[in-house]
């Protein structure tokens, strides 16, 4: 009964969420529009047709993503804090970890989207065809994502909670993900690289899975004591 | 009738926690002066008792503080994992301000590592910088502990209960992903040819004896170091209530 329940309302914010976004398309404007400039800046200057596109082309596809990621997470926030959102959504009976993970499902999507938008474009710009089997690469991009959008929606909860979340969000967030990144863009070298190992690519898949329950738990964990 | 228990012969607990007060107050009192023996002391040993090695020469000899302030730094982020847990737990103000004054301690001599592992890599392996695991974890760490401090900087100014907790909750977050973050580093270089290999199985029985040495002494460093700092940080904190009465009246 009670799973339900917290099932039911998480629901509800989430398709809240998603509403606002239907109506103002602020967050998803901004941040394919920022994906879009900063691929193309990125593709003229880093040479398309060159040689090695394994040894760069990972590295400027997720920091594309991360970038883009950065501009959103704290605004999702920040529209819930006019008029003390916030606090009404917590003064009824949704608990603090239900609204943390419903914004971390929300922002998860919101990261979907973007991917799948953004991925053929960077992949067309920098002509970097992926070989090998595409299945594992997209279970690799669908973890990583959440991996981003849970530590992100963590961070973010953090960071709007001070007066400085524009200028907090970046500082905090990126050193925290730099096992990610390492994973996600060790792993999705492998694709581009002529000897395709599947040993490795089994060892990337392991970590992310274990860093991506990491922050979940976190996520659970520390939602009571970061929302008041 | 029960006979009241002679309070010669049971164990009087709280007899005990006055001794260990006692003998922890006099080691806090000398501790300052055990230090300025311990200090030159270690140096000297360093450079006088300590064999030369073979291959790197005196260069090596940066390795006793080297490998001394790398487990202090290692210890200090663990000391804030711990104080940040606490003070989530029961919101007293000294816990905070044990992880505060933990991460600043940990962060300088995580600086001290760096600094001095790059003046022994370009002297042993010609090199400034290499990702090696030990030296790319410490950056990572280092990087950790500089946005903790800066969160925690921040968010001094409003000084107020819930905000600290935002620190301890940074403070959670951040040493949670040190393991990860050696997990990845590690696998990472594995892949990449790996150009240098420390052997660390070389030590003379003197080398180990000058290592433990300057462990007791950089691990004293740092107690001594975190009692200042924390003593500060609590007038500190004394002061901006007295501040604020007077203004209030």
């Amino acid at each position: 009964m009670k799973l339900t329940e917290t099932m039911k309302a998480m629901a509800i914010l989430i398709k809240k969420d998603l509403r606002l976004e239907a109506n103002t398309g602020q967050l998803v404007g901004t941040m394919l529009l920022f994906a879009l400039i900063a691929g193309t800046i990125f593709s003229m200057s880093f040479l398309p047709g060159q040689e090695n596109i394994a040894a760069f082309f990972p590295g400027i596809y997720w920091f594309t993503i991360i970038f883009a990621a950065l501009l959103i997470l704290n605004r999702s926030f920040h529209r819930d804090k006019k008029n003390s959102c916030q606090e009404a959504i917590l003064l009824a009976p949704v608990s603090q970890e239900n609204y943390l993970l419903a914004k971390l499902i929300f922002n998860y999507m919101l990261l979907l989207l973007l991917t799948i938008i953004i991925s053929p474009v960077l992949v067309i710009l920098f002509s970097a065809y992926p070989r090998g089997s595409l299945g594992w690469l997209i279970i690799i991009i669908l973890l990583v994502n959440l991996g981003l959008a849970a530590n992100g929606t963590l961070l973010a909860a953090l960071a709007t909670a001070t007066k400085f979340s524009e200028i907090l969000l970046p500082i905090l967030l990126l050193p925290v993900l730099i096992p990610l990144i390492l994973a996600a863009v060790e792993g999705t070298r492998l694709f581009y690289i002529t000897a395709f190992q599947f040993s490795e690519l089994q060892f990337w898949l392991l970590f992310i899975i274990l860093y991506d329950s990491i922050c979940v738990m976190l996520t659970v964990i520390l939602a009571p004591y970061l929302l008041k | 009738m029960a006979e009241k228990p002679d309070p010669e012969n049971i164990i009087n607990i709280n007899r005990i926690i006055a001794v260990i007060k006692k003998v922890f107050s006099y080691f806090n009192y000398y501790l300052p002066s055990i230090l300025l023996v311990l200090i030159p002391f270690s140096l000297l040993a360093i450079f006088f008792y300590a064999p030369e090695e073979r291959v790197m020469g005196d260069v090596q000899r940066i390795f006793y503080y080297h490998v001394s302030s790398a487990w202090v730094g290692f210890l200090a982020f663990f000391v804030v994992f711990l104080a940040s847990i606490i003070y989530l737990q029961n919101s007293k103000s000294y816990w905070s301000r044990l992880a505060r004054a933990s991460a600043e301690i940990g962060v300088l001599f995580t600086t001290f590592v760096l600094i001095s592992g790059m003046f022994w890599g370009r002297e042993a392996w010609n090199t400034w910088w290499t990702w090696d695991p030990r030296l790319t974890t410490s950056l990572v760490l280092w990087l950790m502990y500089l946005a903790y401090l800066f969160l925690s900087h921040t968010i001094t100014g409003t000084g107020n209960d819930g905000q600290n907790k935002l620190t301890a909750i940074f403070g959670i977050i951040a040493f949670v992903n040190v393991p990860l973050v050696f997990m990845s580093i590690r696998w990472w270089r594995t892949i990449h040819p790996v150009v240098i290999e420390i052997d660390g199985s070389g030590l003379t029985p003197r080398m180990v004896q000058v290592l433990l040495l300057s462990l007791l002494t950089i691990s004293l460093l740092y107690y001594q170091l975190l009692r200042l700092r924390l003593q500060q940080l609590e007038n500190k904190n004394k002061l901006r209530q007295a501040i604020n009465k007077l203004r209030r009246r």
